[in-house]
């Protein structure tokens, strides 16, 4: 029963900016072109760390957050990545919320800033300082990696640059300061 | 969705195959919040107040169902105020009643004519509504009667016993909306029955005494409303019975609706 | 299009789905509009056929709790329909969208779908997603905020299908519904009722013989206020294999055979 659908979904071309800038406008096709595109893989990002219901709470937060701050959206030709930093604060409310602060940690690397609660701020500020000083000692190439990964959540390729060593050693580094992460996290959650 | 060229590079096609998160739901609950209007306080008060979503939300939008009546009766007062400074008839107290039970005639009209087969497959009662209904037309024909009050000062002061009146009256109309499926028809018997019991005390005064000078007032001085009032207070009762009845309770079987509208 | 497979919330209640109508008669005045109607039916798509005055809107009504019938018994989603709690129940999971139905001019498309929705006792916090899955259903995304005087008659009979489906509900009467839908709408309309069908009991009744045929497990023909017909489609079909009977399709035939064969019988 849909009327005309001028722009179908799955073939609108527009790019990620045009349809946020569509969305600051009020366009709600543009949303659901956004969706479509987005909420895969976010989703499957985000079933690594919670149950499917979850995801889809998250998920439904994350794109309206979308809709209402795409007017704040500053042009950095990486949408997928701002969105991901929504989706990842929202996960980390929700992980809140459901008694799961050590979840709430794994999701480091929000940008300060976005959130308006100076207190949450300084929290942050510590938890992320405590995971950066488990991954390694100050200025050690591990702790490097992990705060232009977690923290400033640059693409592989952008770390590998400018660490001046190749993706694959990158990969395999930040494969090992997960694992770190994570023992650190367990630790914390048990005491 | 076979090829995916947004995907960052740590998540596989296999995952997203094996995804078992239903998508369309979270959409669903995005377009429900973009689309509606969030709940005001007063709607929220209600709710907990009626303990029912559904009777808030039927509180919060009456006014907007009957608000031809509204400005009607806005009109109607106003008119009433000037007319009262110039002949110094207590008309506001006159005015409130014939207003209320034409806008809860209205009221049950509007109510009963739009969506009114699918209201009635509805589980919260048609009784529940009517009074939430009726209680916004009291309250607004007060609010819009005690501020014409205020520019319009009757002689020998205003009381708020001109709710008794107004309630009785309204019942009645609605009583004989119910049974004859005809609200306009309710709406007028209310006026005839009003009309007759404020002119009522005129006539006999003019009877006794053709000079004697028109008092609207006699009806609605404190004496009197005070001695009605056991009657007033009567016929709101037996109406009002009547009307819970015509819609069903006491273990009245429902009747087809033996009217029609558009 | 769909992302993921849809999932439908299944109703918790593990009541019987159908009806059950035995004996069921009704009249206006001292015209007789159903006769001894029996009728049993567990879920599915059920097709109402018949002319003017057959009494389909008449049973309708019946089953939409509307109208209490002069004699017979009727028990619905495995419940009687005689005291008030048991209705309430049945309400809560009835949907019905009438012949014909005002609406309130100035309430957005959105608006009036929820009032409905918070009328059946749906939950508050989940009427809004219900709401915009309602609107989704039936396509009419677009006009989710404009207000209900500014729709054209086919979308008018859609914002009634939504309120009808908005609870999904257990037991669905639909009365005429692709009343000004255009082709493609109605094939949309009768996928959602192949939906329903597991889930629920929906009652179709309507004119066109085509839409039975495509979505109604079963059909029911009725005329002169008795149920001269029931069974599947397919039975209809094979009717009407006679290409002298008036019709343009078999069903049609099928269809104008039984109506024949009845009045010859009286």
């Amino acid at each position: 029963m849909a009327d005309v659908t001028t722009h179908p979904p799955a073939e609108d071309a527009r790019s990620d900016d045009d349809l946020l800038h569509a969305i600051a406008a009020g366009d709600e096709r543009a949303l659901r072109v956004l969706y479509e595109r987005h909420a895969p893989w976010l989703a499957v990002r985000l079933r690594r760390l919670m149950a499917a219901s979850a995801v889809e709470d998250v998920l439904q937060e994350t794109f309206l957050a979308v809709w209402r701050g795409a007017t704040s959206y500053r042009q950095t030709g990486d949408v997928g990545a701002w969105i991901w930093g929504i989706s990842r604060r929202q996960a980390a409310s929700w992980a809140r919320k459901h008694d799961r602060p050590a979840l709430a940690l794994d999701l480091l690397g929000e940008r300060p800033g976005r959130e308006p609660d100076p207190a949450d701020e300084v929290i942050r500020r510590n938890e992320i300082g405590r995971a950066l000083a488990a991954a390694g000692p100050a200025g050690s190439t591990n702790r490097r990696i992990a705060r232009k990964a977690l923290v400033e959540d640059r693409p592989l390729a952008d770390i590998a640059d400018d660490m001046d060593m190749p993706v694959g050693t990158v990969k395999s580094r930040l494969h090992r300061i997960r694992k770190t992460l994570q023992a650190f996290r367990e630790k914390e959650a048990e005491s | 969705m076979s090829e995916h060229p947004h995907l960052p590079p740590d998540v596989t096609e296999e995952e997203l195959a094996m995804l078992d998160v239903n998508l369309e739901r979270p959409w669903h609950g995005v377009m429900g919040e973009v689309w509606s209007r969030p709940v005001g306080p007063v709607e929220r008060l209600a709710r907990k107040a009626f303990g029912s979503a559904a009777l808030a939300r039927v509180l919060v939008v009456s006014p907007l169902m009957i608000l031809a009546w509204i400005i009607a009766s806005a009109l109607v007062f106003a008119l009433g105020v000037v007319v009262t400074q110039a002949t110094e008839q207590p008309l506001i107290p006159l005015l409130a009643p014939a207003l209320a039970a034409v806008g809860v005639a209205y009221a049950y009209g509007a109510g009963a004519d739009v969506a009114f087969e699918i209201s009635r497959t509805m589980p919260v009662s048609s009784r529940m509504i009517l009074l939430v209904r009726m209680t916004v037309v009291f309250a607004i024909c007060t609010v819009l009667g005690g501020v014409a009050s205020l520019f319009a000062p009757a002689i020998g002061g205003v009381t708020a016993l001109w709710l008794l009146p107004m309630v009785a009256i309204s019942m009645l109309g609605l009583a004989v909306a119910t049974l004859t499926g005809l609200p306009a028809l309710g709406g007028g018997v209310a006026l005839l029955v009003w009309s007759g019991i404020v002119m009522q005390p005129v006539l006999e005064a003019r009877r006794e005494d053709a000079a004697a000078p028109v008092d609207l007032g006699t009806v609605v001085s404190e004496s009197a409303l005070m001695d009605h009032a056991p009657l007033y207070l009567a016929a709101t009762v037996v109406c009002g019975a009547i009307v819970m009845w015509n819609n069903g309770a006491f273990g009245r079987p429902q009747e087809d609706a033996r009217w029609h509208w558009r | 299009m769909a992302l993921a497979v849809k999932t439908r919330t299944q109703n918790t209640n593990p009541g019987h789905i159908g009806v059950d109508l035995r004996g069921v008669g009704h009249r206006y005045g001292r015209t007789t509009v159903l006769q001894d109607i029996d009728l049993q039916t567990g879920p599915g798509v059920f097709g109402l056929l018949g002319p003017n005055g057959a009494g389909k809107t008449t049973l309708l009504r019946i089953l939409a709790t509307v109208l209490k019938p002069a004699h017979g018994d009727v028990a619905l989603l495995g419940r009687a329909t005689k005291d008030a709690h048991d209705l309430r129940e049945i309400r809560r999971r009835l949907g019905y969208l009438p012949q014909q139905f005002g609406f309130y001019p100035n309430f957005t498309v959105f608006e009036f779908i929820e009032y409905f929705a918070l009328l059946k006792k749906m939950p508050p916090n989940r009427v809004r997603a219900a709401v915009a899955t309602a609107i989704e259903r039936v396509g009419l995304e677009d006009r989710a905020r404009s207000k209900m005087k500014s729709l054209s008659g086919g979308m008018l009979r859609r914002v009634g299908i939504a309120q009808a489906i908005v609870n999904e509900p257990e037991l669905l009467l639909l009365d005429e519904p692709t009343v000004g839908l255009d082709p493609e709408q109605r094939v949309i309309f009768r996928t959602l009722l192949r939906e329903m069908a597991e889930t629920s009991a929906v009652f179709v009744s309507t004119h066109l013989v085509e839409d039975v045929a495509a979505a109604c497990s079963e059909v029911m023909l009725m005329d002169d206020g008795s149920l001269i017909f029931h069974g599947t489609a397919h039975d209809l079909v094979a009717l009407g294999q006679n290409d002298d009977l008036p019709g343009d399709s078999p069903i049609e035939r099928g269809y104008g055979a039984v109506l024949a064969g009845n009045r010859e019988r009286r």
